[in-house]
């Protein structure tokens, strides 16, 4: 330690002195030179790090992110031209690209604890690094994209109907491309809601649980329905937040009674929540439909819009004793959360009253293949749209 | 004579002592200094990312 101390102060004796025997030249042209080589080595190091073949160096790397690409259009297209990672992944401007390597100083730390070296490890972190990048690309208005996309220079008139529309408005707004095209170039993570599971983890298993006679619940999941108390026959599925009242019960489930519309043409396999509204309540087999000795015919009336004659039925089913809900506002609170957390993702979510209920039924359908929904968070997120659109609210558009 | 030597060495070894400060700070020293300097920039440059939300455009 001694040692490198008098090392140190002899150094600095010799650095703080104009030198004796090296000559002002040497030593500025030595300098130079060193800094030449420097900068210039400094640069190929920078733009080594820079290419896709040391991104691809990381096996996490090249077996997801790399191969997922390869499926994409920014990988192969007609015009040949295509993307590699730091196009998109790394600024181009000089001092944010010194911020994006010295975060990717944290890649490093990664790669050596083996934060994401499996498959499994990469998927259950893939949102949360997908979410990075979406929130740099929402800051910036996804520049990296507009290094080579520009609005000013797209021919509207060369692109479909529908992208027109969508492009146009965007062009409009100046809209940032990630806003709409999540997933362009590698599989976008599994957003699952969490209202699924909480709403799956109410709708346990009640065996023997004894329920209040003439009490009524909601349903929770897609529950299925039965001719009798021993399930011996399948009759159909009922959706979740559908209304039902208890009449009696018997050993694992519950008689059921359910007030719901169908169409008095056909067989009337659907039922609707009212009268000439898409809303399902339930699906039932073609016997189950037919069956009469299960339902009482109510009031009919005739739908203008579509001649189509609807009928009221009060149908008596049995259910398999599990979790209900008694408070329908419980179910769509989860439903109002999935609905924003899931379509946020995307977009700004219309307002629940900005659609009537039949129209909702097509707008969902058109936005489901952009998310993964099960088909309980599905049905019970559609349901509650219906159920707040402009049909059922006081502040409708 | 004698003195005459001794200076020599004194010189020979000065000379010694520059060259090797040198070599040591234009290869070893700056560079090093340099590339920490570039990294801590970007370093700082993050962290405002941090504080002050990310760059827009």
């Amino acid at each position: 330690m001694k040692k490198l101390f008098s090392m140190i102060a002899r150094f600095w004796r010799v650095f703080n002195k104009p030198s004796k025997h090296i000559s002002l030249g040497i030593v500025t042209c030595g300098a130079f030179l060193a800094g030449i080589i420097f900068w210039g080595g400094f640069n190929t190091a920078l733009e080594a790090t820079n290419t896709e073949a040391f991104c691809i160096s990381c096996h996490s790397m090249k077996e997801n992110n790399y191969e997922e690409i390869q499926k994409t259009i920014h990988w192969s297209n007609r015009s040949g031209v295509r993307a590699t990672c730091p196009d998109c992944h790394v600024p181009h401007k000089w001092s944010d690209k010194m911020a994006a390597k010295a975060r990717a100083s944290k890649d490093v730390f990664g790669w050596l604890l083996g934060t994401v070296n499996t498959k499994e490890k990469f998927e259950s972190k893939r949102l949360h690094l997908a979410q990075n990048e979406w929130a740099r690309f929402k800051a910036n208005g996804s520049l990296e994209c507009r290094n080579c996309h520009d609005y000013k220079s797209m021919d509207f008139t060369k692109m479909s109907e529908k992208a027109q529309v969508q492009m146009r408005k965007a062009a409009e707004r100046d809209q940032s491309c990630l806003d709409c095209h999540k997933g362009i170039a590698h599989n976008l993570p599994e957003m699952d809601t969490s209202a699924i599971s909480e709403l799956g983890k109410m709708a346990k298993n009640l065996e023997g649980h004894s329920f209040e006679i003439g009490k009524e619940y909601y349903s929770l999941v897609q529950t299925p329905l039965y001719k009798d108390d021993k399930a011996t026959e399948y009759l159909g599925v009922l959706t979740p937040a559908t209304k039902f009242k208890v009449i009696a019960e018997s050993g694992k489930r519950l008689q059921v009674e359910l007030v719901t519309w169908h169409k008095a043409k056909g067989y009337g396999r659907v039922l609707y929540f009212d009268f000439a509204k898409n809303i399902v309540q339930a699906t039932l087999s073609k016997e189950a439909s037919q069956d009469e000795s299960l339902f009482v015919r109510g009031d009919k009336k005739e739908d203008d819009l579509t001649g189509l004659p609807w009928e009221q039925v009060t149908f008596t089913l049995w259910v398999d004793k599990k979790g209900y809900e008694e408070n329908l506002q419980n179910i769509w609170d989860y439903a109002k959360d999935a609905y924003q957390t899931t379509c946020s993702v995307c977009h700004t979510q219309p307002a629940e009253a900005h659609f009537d209920a039949n129209t909702w039924v097509g707008m969902f359908a058109g936005m489901q293949g952009f998310v993964n929904l099960d088909g309980d968070t599905h049905d019970v997120i559609l349901k509650y749209l219906q159920n707040h659109s402009s049909d059922y609210s006081n502040d409708a558009h | 004579m004698k003195q005459q030597t001794s200076n020599i060495e004194t010189e020979k070894v000065e000379k010694k002592g520059e060259w090797k400060l040198f070599v040591f700070l234009t290869v070893f020293l700056f560079p090093i200094l340099a590339t920490v300097s570039v990294f801590g920039y970007g370093f700082v440059i993050w962290m405002s990312h941090i504080l002050f939300g990310l760059p827009t455009h």
